[in-house]
């Protein structure tokens, strides 16, 4: 089975953050502790994987086979898992187990709830007799209304307990998702892939039928889709980022040489003010997209209130006034979408100002100044005064072979993340051009709600509604008709929730399209540096000939995390 | 012999003195002013030194050790009372270990033969004094060698014996001179306590090794010009020249009085006399002044530390508060914007959080009692999910805080105070610093290296959680039952409560969102204020080290002031002991560099007399007038024409400044000495330069 990329790049992070804590102890104590300091502070989240279905719909085999059986999952049947379980995969990786969903209504309890919240990934088990109601209400609950359309992968655990007709599945599925149609889903056997490990030893070509049936490595992979897309920058390579950053802060103190140590700190500074930036953005923008999704609903909910509005004061809903409708409802999302462009747009420009501003602030700290200094960059002077008597002056040493590359990279550097005045004055600089292409981001848009269409999907609920309301005029019918008028209230509701998730998924849709672009750019961006960076640090640091054991030690880590975060990037595609 | 200038007319003073100038008044007894200058200069310099060490005690992180030079016994100051005027004149004996200090005491005294070494280093360790045999008014003092290995004591003691000597002879082997020695010497130098060199020269007496010192006294003797070049040079360093050079075989004039007979073959041939005639030549002409000098330096060198101390103190002060400001601006602008961008990234924790639920009541489809605790459990949750966000944000700050903090001060300790200071010695201070500097007897070592610290006092108190979430109005309002049911029937009940729930839902939201907002506000506000009033105090801090450096300033000028009232006095007092009355009466101004020269400004026929026939004080004297307004520059050309035999031509001169130029042949150090002086004696920058014809360092 493929390997899971976001127990692997956990694991990555957190023996390499092991290591590297070891180099670091080795360090004189004055340079060792605020890297300590910051490498256990600044300690990640781990990934957290929620396991979310019916009852005995084979979820807890699921996560027996996804880990290798390294935990004892107990599985019985009937209501097997009461209530929500965590498992900790060796400190790199929480799973939990949920217990399923209960009739009646499509949430279940508050540490379930929570979990989901807070998922890195769904895993949706879906039993191999497909949906019911409640089940796809559960689901719609989880891509809607938790938001997790882009972070759930619907499973069919019980593959290898009934053949299905090519098809079959694939339509149940697409009916349940309903509008959030781009979620992927895989089928698999769990039961098969731990019997073929149980045949591992007495049988080996029965294993490896059992394990190849069991199609548990196409759900690996699609986890490990996941872990990709969770970005470069995003949860999963964050602390792996932390480390380099951190690993090319020590080497900077391992060298004796001023100029290297600046010149090298330099570089961390700017590695860390850039991952760091990296990791706000996203989070600015995902509030910024929260806030789009409200605006959606605020728009499907005045949508829904005149609708019901009219149906109620007229008794039936003319062709003419639901065009009205829909125009106010097609205007209502235009305008969530433009300020929500207008949001992302601002939330870039202050962002890159600030790092702008932040990166002159590293030319002239005092590591900077020296490191600006010899690459013979205009410097900005100390208010002191000129020297008129030296007592005890260092002598100056001849300049670093590596001075004019530093001088070469600071001065791209600066150009492209440092133009102090702004944004919008510095038509080279990477927040230029990124905000700029903002606008092309969302060239997606909400797609017109016509009358043609919209009226059969909600056609059903308001003559129901019209007929309930016509006979309830007497005082009289309304014990009599009580029944049938409760019913077409009931679908009223129904018809809101689905008016609503229809826009919502079509939010989605657009924010992960237009956020993935932005992404996108942004790492078009950052990647790069990132690596002009380390090429300059390793330039800096091969400049000197020897090579001490500690050096060695910080350069496997670097570059084992570097191999960690290429891996992660790679499955991506 | 040596640069100063000696001028030939001195030879008929005795008789032209008189005859141009008339009699000298009656002399007067210069010892009691002088002996109540001295005191009263201790008894001010030590208040001012109290005073100053008063004004750092308050303040963090400024050391109490600004006043102490290591290595050197300035604290060693000679008593002024009850010295006895007619002892003997102390010739301290000075060297390296091995030099053959012991020998010569041995030779010169008769006595102490079994103090004479063995081969090893530091074989005499004490400072030992005994009658010359030459006179009984000169008393010889040997003292443990320095320069050994491990003997960092024994130079402490060599050296504080010869700040209460009268005459220095350093006695130096026939080989070299190190470095070690070489650095005591230039310590003595800058001291300004006149030095004899003795080479000792070997050669074994053993075997034929005795008839080759009778026989053929040159191969002894001769080819040592590069050693002492080599001297003269370490010593020019210092600005001084050596009062005589002997050589001598100090071995050989001991063993030639090892018996009862003494044995006068080897005693001549030692040439020990030559030693024994220089000191003699030396208590003739200068014993009273030299006695008087050694009593002023021995209180004057140690204020003029003190002073430079103060001075370089109050730079350093000055640098550091400099530096603390630009630091404290680099760690608050990085402060800022982490709690800038926590704040941002709180901000959109609770507008992501609270997103999230904007539709809840959609999936709502139990009306009835379910609602409230339904709803309920989404505010938990939702205060659950906030409350551990925004804490973890906020424990993340409080870390990112003192990492920044740590981070900053790394990189501030590498920056040198030298950045900020402005390393311009006043010209009085450059005198004697500059002496030190060139000598290579590190000026920072004088002052205190303080810590740089005190700027941020460990992490920023960060009590900052969220418990339980804010307590606004959050409930639902009870949804009428009975009454609508009544009027609506149960769908209209339905389609009420959902309206009600879908109505409240919102600005209940929008509640719970401002409300988070303002409780992130808050903390971070709290946060920018005590940042704010850390920033204050550092500010405060930097502040009050400027205050203390203006007065460490203060105090410096004040110490300059009294020496250069007992720089006047002790002038006056060698005048008298010369026997100038009247020259002594008519000094107006007098600035001193010990051991190089004293510059002292005259009324005008004072002037003529003391430029005609300078008087032999044992330090050069050299005369000059009061100048007429703005002729303050152009005056050094009379001082410096008695510096130097060789002259030397006003190159340029305004109100302001002035270049000399000399066509001597003088070490640099020993021309920049006395640039420094004649620019502090008459207040403006004088510049010496020479056209040098050979390589001197």
């Amino acid at each position: 089975m493929t390997g899971n990329l976001f127990k692997e790049s956990a694991a990555a992070a957190r023996v390499l953050g092991e290591e590297l804590r070891g180099v670091i102890a080795d360090l004189d104590p004055a340079v060792a502790q605020p890297l300590l300091d910051r490498l256990s502070v600044e300690a990640h989240p781990t990934p957290l994987l929620v396991f979310t279905g019916y009852h005995s719909s084979g979820k807890s085999t699921l996560i027996e086979a996804l880990t290798n059986r390294a935990f004892n999952v107990p599985i019985g049947s009937g209501v097997t898992t009461d209530e929500v379980s965590e498992y900790d995969w060796e400190g790199d990786v929480r799973l939990v187990d949920t217990p399923g969903v209960h009739a009646g209504r499509p949430q279940h309890d508050e540490r379930a709830e929570r979990a989901l919240q807070a998922a890195d990934l769904v895993l949706f088990a879906v039993p191999v007799e497909l949906f019911d109601d409640t089940l796809v209400a559960h689901l719609r609950d989880v891509l809607g209304r938790l938001g997790k359309a882009r972070q759930t992968l619907i499973v069919i655990t019980k593959a290898g307990t009934m053949a299905a007709a090519p098809g079959h599945r694939e339509a149940a599925i697409k009916d349940a998702l309903g509008p959030f149609n781009l979620v992927p889903w895989v089928e698999c056997d769990a039961q098969y892939y731990l019997d073929g490990l149980d045949l591992a030893d007495s049988s080996p070509a029965d294993s490896a039928a059992f394990i190849e049936a069991s199609g548990l490595s196409a759900v690996a992979s699609l986890i490990n889709t996941f872990a990709s897309r969770q970005g470069e920058m995003g949860r999963l390579s964050q602390p792996l980022q932390l480390l380099l950053a951190i690993a090319l802060e020590a080497s900077a103190s391992l060298t004796d040489d001023p100029n290297e140590q600046a010149a090298l700190n330099v570089l961390a500074r700017q590695r860390s003010a850039l991952s760091k930036k990296r990791i706000h953005l996203d989070t600015l923008l995902d509030a910024r997209s929260a806030q789009f999704r409200a605006d959606a609903v605020r728009a499907a909910t005045l949508f829904a209130d005149s609708i019901e509005r009219e149906e109620q004061q007229d008794g039936g809903l003319g062709d003419v006034s639901l065009e009205g409708h829909l125009a106010n409802l097609n205007e209502g999302l235009r305008v969530a979408l433009e300020r929500f462009e207008a949001a992302v747009r601002q939330v870039l420009e202050a962002q890159f100002d600030d790092l702008a501003s932040e990166v002159l602030e590293i030319e002239a700290s005092p590591y900077g100044r020296v490191a600006v200094q010899l690459g013979e960059v205009e410097p900005a002077g100390f208010d002191g005064r000129d020297v008129v008597i030296r007592p005890g002056a260092t002598p100056a040493t001849a300049a670093p072979g590596w001075t004019s590359d530093l001088s070469k990279y600071l001065k791209q550097f600066n150009k492209f993340w440092g133009a102090g005045d702004g944004v919008k004055a510095a038509a080279g600089s990477n927040g230029h051009k990124i905000v700029v292409k903002v606008g092309h981001a969302f060239g997606k848009k909400f797609q017109p709600w016509e009358a043609v269409k919209t009226a059969n999907k909600i056609g059903k609920a308001a003559k129901v509604g019209g007929a309930a309301i016509s006979i309830g005029l007497e005082a009289y019918g309304v014990f009599a008709d009580e029944r049938a008028a409760v019913k077409a209230e009931h679908a009223r509701s129904e018809r809101r929730r689905s008016i609503t998730q229809e826009i919502l998924a079509q939010a989605d849709a657009i924010v992960a399209d237009g956020l993935s672009t932005v992404r996108k750019d942004l790492d078009d961006m950052f990647k790069p540096e990132f690596q002009r960076i380390d090429e300059m640090a390793n330039e800096v640091r091969d400049a000197v000939s020897g090579r001490s054991q500690l050096r060695e030690r910080l350069e496997r880590i670097e570059r084992e995390a570097e191999a960690a975060l290429r891996k992660l990037a790679g499955s991506a595609h | 012999m040596t640069h100063l200038a000696v001028p030939s007319r001195r030879q008929w003073q005795a008789q032209a003195l008189k005859v141009l100038f008339g009699e000298q008044a009656p002399a007067s007894d210069p010892w009691p002013a002088l002996l109540e200058l001295v005191a009263r200069f201790q008894a001010l310099t030590d208040e001012i030194r109290d005073f100053a060490l008063a004004d750092a005690a308050g303040l963090e992180g400024v050391g109490q050790d600004v006043f102490h030079r290591h290595g050197e016994p300035s604290s060693y100051r000679p008593a002024v009372v009850g010295r006895d005027l007619r002892a003997p004149m102390r010739v301290v004996l000075m060297g390296r270990t091995m030099a053959g200090k012991s020998s010569l005491l041995t030779a010169m005294t008769g006595s102490h033969f079994d103090r004479i070494g063995d081969g090893r280093q530091r074989f005499s360790r004490d400072v030992l004094g005994a009658p010359s045999l030459v006179s009984e008014h000169i008393e010889v003092v040997d003292t443990p060698g320095v320069g050994a290995h491990g003997g960092a004591d024994d130079t402490d003691a060599a050296l504080k014996a010869a700040l209460d000597a009268d005459v220095v002879v350093w006695v130096n082997s026939s080989d070299s001179i190190q470095e070690e020695s070489a650095a005591a010497l230039k310590l003595l130098g800058v001291i300004g306590k006149p030095i004899i060199v003795a080479i000792n020269c070997r050669q074994s007496l053993q075997g034929v090794g005795r008839l080759n010192l009778l026989r053929f006294p040159d191969r002894v003797f001769g080819n040592r010009e590069g050693l002492v070049d080599e001297i003269k040079r370490h010593m020019a360093l210092a600005g001084v020249e050596p009062l005589d050079v002997v050589y001598i075989h100090a071995l050989a004039a001991a063993e030639a009085k090892a018996n009862a007979e003494v044995d006068w073959q080897l005693h001549e041939a030692s040439r020990i006399e030559d030693l024994n005639g220089a000191l003699v030549r030396e208590h003739a002409a200068h014993n009273e002044t030299r006695r008087a000098l050694r009593l002023v330096d021995g209180h004057r060198q140690p204020a003029q530390d003190l002073a430079l101390s103060l001075s370089q103190g109050a730079e350093r002060l000055r640098a550091q508060a400099a530096r603390e400001r630009a630091m404290t601006k680099d760690v608050h602008a990085r402060l800022r914007r982490l709690v800038r961008n926590t704040g941002e990234a709180m901000v959109s924790d609770v507008d992501s959080a609270v997103g999230r639920r904007r539709d809840w009541h959609l999936s709502v489809t139990d009306f009835g009692k379910a609602v409230q605790s339904d709803w309920n459990d989404e505010v938990a949750s939702l205060n659950d999910e906030l409350a551990k966000a925004l804490e973890a944000r906020l424990s993340t700050l409080t870390a990112e805080i003192q990492s920044a903090v740590e981070a900053v001060d790394a990189e501030w300790a590498t920056v040198s105070l030298d950045q900020f200071a402005l390393r311009d010695l006043s010209a009085f201070d450059s005198v004697w610093g500059n002496r030190l500097a060139r000598a290579s007897i590190g000026i920072g070592s004088a002052v205190a290296v303080m810590a740089a610290g005190a700027f941020i006092g460990g992490p920023v108190g960060l009590a900052i959680a969220i418990a339980g979430g804010p307590a606004a109005g959050i409930a639902l309002t009870p949804l009428k039952n009975l009454v609508d049911r009544i009027f609506l029937g149960k769908d209209g009940v339905l389609r009420k409560r959902r309206q009600e729930v879908a109505k409240q839902v919102g600005p209940i939201l929008d509640d719970l969102a401002e409300e988070y907002q303002k409780v992130v506000a808050t903390r971070l506000d709290e946060l920018r204020d005590g940042l704010a009033s850390e920033r204050r105090s550092s500010a405060e801090h930097s502040k009050s080290l400027e205050d203390l450096a203006a007065g460490w300033t203060n105090h410096s000028q004040g110490v300059r002031e009294l020496i250069r009232e007992i720089d006047l006095g002790t002038t006056s007092a060698l005048l008298r002991m010369n026997g100038r009355e009247r020259l002594a009466r008519s000094v107006t101004r007098a600035t001193r560099v010990p051991g190089v020269c004293i510059l002292a400004e005259f009324e005008d026929a004072a002037f003529w007399e003391a430029w005609l026939f300078p008087p032999d004080l044992g330090e050069t004297l050299a005369g000059g007038k009061a100048p007429i307004r703005g002729g303050e520059s152009a005056s050094a050309l009379a001082y410096a024409l008695s510096l130097a035999e060789a002259g030397f031509q006003l190159t340029k001169a305004n109100d302001a400044s002035a270049i000399l130029t000399t066509d001597a042949d003088l070490p640099t150090a020993i021309v920049e000495t006395w640039s420094g002086a004649l620019t502090a004696h008459v207040g403006r920058p004088i510049q010496i330069e020479t056209n040098r014809r050979t390589s001197h360092q």
